[in-house]
């Protein structure tokens, strides 16, 4: 039908326009973190030979700046600096010596497995009771459930982690509490970042539920007589569906600091655990590739935010009227 | 306020947290019993006891006397960063809000490229390049929290620039920047107070936090997050030495929560 | 002539006290429209809310209203969720905001049918495409699939005839259903639902505030005036003798304007 075509195409130019500027914030990140890098102190000639375990005179540092490319100009260093990195090239660590990606992919499996169960718990809990609270504003679970996200909101994420530490890993022995490898290292560590996640989700999607009982069309479903077994996944959940995609494409960050102090905690191999590291011995390639990595996650994820975003509310393509004639 | 502490029982007890930390912390050099520097090997990982309240640490020092000096080095930061915050947001929001154009739109699109770099990404860039310490974490912070209250204040102004009484007073040729100022503040205070207090708390985490990673505050400071770091070597034989310094985080987080969203309830804002 | 529903002194109150509807009570027979008349904000809504149960729960109520040997005062919870489109259909005036944006059409008029009756989903499609093809809809399996945004008002408005009627109830209340739609459009649904209701012997308590509409649908009228109905009964009475000054009002400024 050749509505549909239309629908498609106009699909194709906001993918389009939005690639667009995807891929614009990515060459200004990519800019930034150069100039972070060429600003940062200590000269990376010298530095990297360090991390052969020479130490360098001055005519060595010369003599493989000038090999390295070190000397040319900031917008020449810049431009293969890009080209290396279009290869996949983030350079080496000045503390091994070995390639950025190398380091990088050998911990990046850890942190991802600890963030996705994470984000499933507080998805699974957040979820039930959100719309449980919302569902029945102001009575005796809503209130409990306010009280409760209180609390959440003011508890310190590291404490927390250290008291699950002192009472499943010390007091009552059963799960470890430090390293990382088995799934029984995940469990005290997910279990933190959950609790502490799933009140900002709890909040929203009560919110959401408390917003969007009122609507019109959910008032008209229930004069219909719709099932509560239809009525709340689908009806009063469906219209949440783009305010709640929101939340959760826009929370990779604040999922990804709780994983660097939980990380840091529970002393588990990981990204997290890595980048404060690398702060800590100035491995500037390495704190470079994190951060752009990172960079780089939170802009995509906002993109595939925006586009699924698109494709879930078809009131957001409106073609009024296209059944007229 | 005072009316409506007394009507809120909850809002007037973290009310009084707040104000008896404030004092406490000003007070703490004649308040606390013991050096909160001075280690005694002779005394060391003590548990709480009649002499040491909260008990010692590995060095032997007082952990309450330390934890008290510690109001000085976790919360008062926080007031000092966020009423920088507020300074620098309230005279940019003002000007942008009041004389529009080019102003304006170079202000917002800075903001608007704030906004859209996480906290954590922006925290990360600037320690990892600048290096650690206190001034470049109050630096991360600042530059994540000032948009926010750029924007806010801006659209604050245009709020109050529609008001009738406003309008009133630019027909009778009365309306420059300084009454302008004098008649907005006033009305926005209730507001931007509000959203500060709840950024108390928010602060006090994050400052803590990051000293708690090792890149905010340095030992020997008495400062919460520091404290809880050291507790963590020593929990499975002194538990109280991070107990403590984390309790009083939580503590004092929660009361500016609270205390924050009953006003934000109270003044009706979102 | 059986009678379908009967309210009897039904009076409406808002938290604060105040009276929305009062003393209220009329009869809906078999296979008969009743037209409740009167300007807005005269409680006609409230009326038909209260017939559904959905009034806000900040209102208080008394009276009685007897639907079927049913009183509809003590239906719990669940068992209005039984009554509720399979027993008691309705239209509302904006089709709009009563059909849910996110869910095709199709998924929207089968979950209706799921919801009371033991059918599968392809059973109960079945049903809603015969449905959609009685009120004149066209491309029927395109229109299954395609949601409300892309249909004109007189469309949503005849998918939403064909949601009410769907399950065959035997009382349809109908908020002003046409007054959101051209006048073009406005005849056609007012025939389409005159020939339905006379087809399948519903009773049909029709709200409106247009006298030409209550000619053309009534078998009796009712007129209601700040929450009181003052005037009750067939058209011809009500035309020929008005008793409350305010219907005479209604007829003098109606005749004066429909030079037709």
């Amino acid at each position: 039908m050749a509505s549909i075509d239309h629908r498609g195409l106009d699909m194709f130019r906001y993918l389009m326009g939005r690639l667009g500027m995807l891929a614009f914030t990515l060459f200004l990140l990519t800019m930034f973190v150069f100039t972070l890098m060429h600003m940062a102190p200590g000269d990376p000639a010298a530095l990297m030979l360090q991390g052969f375990g020479a130490t360098p005179d001055e005519n060595m540092i010369a003599f493989y700046q000038n090999k390295w490319g070190l000397d040319q100009s900031f917008l020449m260093q810049y431009v293969s600096w890009l080209m290396e990195l279009a290869k996949g090239n983030l350079g080496n660590s000045y503390l091994t010596n070995k390639p950025v990606v190398e380091e990088i992919g050998s911990r990046i499996s850890m942190t991802l497995l600890l963030l996705i169960s994470s984000f499933t718990l507080t998805f699974l809990i957040s979820v039930p009771l959100g719309l449980m609270a919302g569902l029945r504003e102001k009575s005796l679970i809503d209130r409990i459930l306010y009280g409760a996200t209180v609390l959440g909101l003011s508890v310190p994420l590291y404490w927390l982690a250290i008291l699950l530490m002192l009472s499943f890993g010390v007091i009552w022995p059963i799960f470890p509490i430090i390293g990382g490898g088995s799934v029984s290292h995940y469990v005290l560590p997910v279990a933190a970042i959950s609790m502490v996640q799933s009140v900002y989700f709890i909040r929203m999607i009560r919110s959401f539920t408390v917003e969007y009982k009122k609507t019109p069309y959910l008032e008209a479903a229930i004069s219909r007589g719709i099932k509560r077994r239809m009525l709340y996944p689908s009806y009063l959940f469906r219209s949440m569906l783009v305010p709640v995609l929101t939340i959760v494409g826009t929370s990779f960050p604040s999922f990804f600091g709780a994983t660097i102090i939980i990380e840091n905690v529970f002393s588990f191999p990981g990204i997290g655990k890595y980048m404060l590291d690398t702060i800590y011995n100035r491995d500037y390639p390495v704190i470079q590739g994190c951060s752009l990595l990172l960079a780089a996650t939170i802009f995509i994820l906002n993109f595939v935010t925006d586009v699924s975003y698109y494709m879930a509310d078809p009131r957001i393509h409106l073609e009024k009227q296209r059944w007229e004639n | 306020m005072i009316a409506f502490a007394w009507n809120n029982k909850l809002f007037a007890v973290s009310l009084a947290v707040i104000v008896l930390l404030v004092a406490a912390g000003i007070l703490a050099p004649w308040l606390q019993p013991y050096d909160p520097f001075q280690p005694d090997y002779g005394s060391k990982l003590q548990k709480p006891s009649l002499q040491h309240v909260f008990g010692t640490d590995y060095l032997g020092r007082d952990i309450y006397s330390r934890v008290l000096l510690g109001i000085k080095h976790s919360v008062f930061p926080a007031f000092i960063v966020l009423m920088l915050v507020v300074l620098i947001s309230l005279i940019l929001g003002t000007l942008s809000g009041y004389y529009g154009g080019r102003l304006d739109m170079l202000l917002m699109s800075i903001t608007d490229l704030f906004v859209a770099v996480p906290n954590i990404l922006l925290t990360i860039v600037i320690i990892g390049f600048l290096g650690f310490g206190m001034e470049n974490v109050y630096l991360a912070i600042m530059l994540s929290w000032w948009a926010r209250y750029v924007r806010i204040i801006r659209g604050l102004v245009h709020d109050v620039k529609k008001e009738p009484y406003m309008l009133a007073s630019r027909v009778s040729g009365s309306f420059g920047l300084p009454h302008m100022a004098r008649h907005i503040l006033p009305n926005m205070m209730p507001q931007v107070l509000t959203l500060s207090i709840l950024d108390v708390s928010r602060v006090i985490l994050t400052l803590s936090g990051l000293s708690f990673l090792g890149i905010g505050a340095q030992p020997p400071s008495p400062e919460w997050g520091v404290m809880l770091l050291d507790g963590k070597s020593y929990l499975q034989i002194a538990p109280w030495m991070g107990f403590f310094p984390g309790l009083m985080v939580f503590m004092t987080a929660c009361a500016f929560q609270i205390s924050g969203e009953k006003l934000r309830s109270r003044y009706k804002l979102k | 002539m059986n009678i379908t529903a009967q309210i009897k002194k039904l009076t409406i109150k808002n938290s604060d006290g105040q009276c929305l509807v009062k003393d209220c009570s009329f009869k809906l027979h078999e296979g008969k429209t009743l037209c409740l008349i009167g300007e807005s904000g005269s409680g006609k809504t409230l009326t038909s809310k209260a017939m559904l149960g959905m009034l806000p729960s900040s209102m208080t109520m008394t009276g009685e209203m007897i639907f079927q040997g049913l009183d509809l005062r003590s239906i719990s919870r669940r068992g209005w969720q039984r009554v509720r489109g399979k027993r008691i259909g309705v239209i509302n005036q904006h089709p709009e905001q009563s059909l849910h944006p996110a869910i095709p059409i199709g998924r929207q008029l089968s979950d209706l049918v799921r919801s009371h009756l033991p059918l599968t989903r392809a059973e109960a499609e079945r049903k809603a495409k015969a449905m959609l093809a009685r009120v004149s809809l066209p491309r029927i399996d395109a229109m299954m699939g395609s949601y409300p945004s892309e249909l004109s008002g007189g469309m949503s408005q005849r998918v939403m005839i064909a949601m009410a009627l769907l399950l065959e109830p035997e009382l349809l209340l109908a908020d002003e259903p046409t007054s959101a739609l051209d006048v073009m459009t406005q005849a056609e649904i007012l025939a389409l639902l005159n020939e339905i209701v006379k087809e399948r012997k519903m009773s049909m308590l029709f709200i409106t505030h247009d006298l030409n509409i209550a000619n053309y649908l009534a078998d009796s009228i009712a007129i209601m005036h700040q929450g009181e109905i003052v005037e009750y009964g067939t058209v011809s009475d009500v035309q020929n003798q008005p008793k409350h000054p305010y219907t005479r009002e209604l007829w003098y400024y109606h005749q004066k304007f429909n030079v037709d």
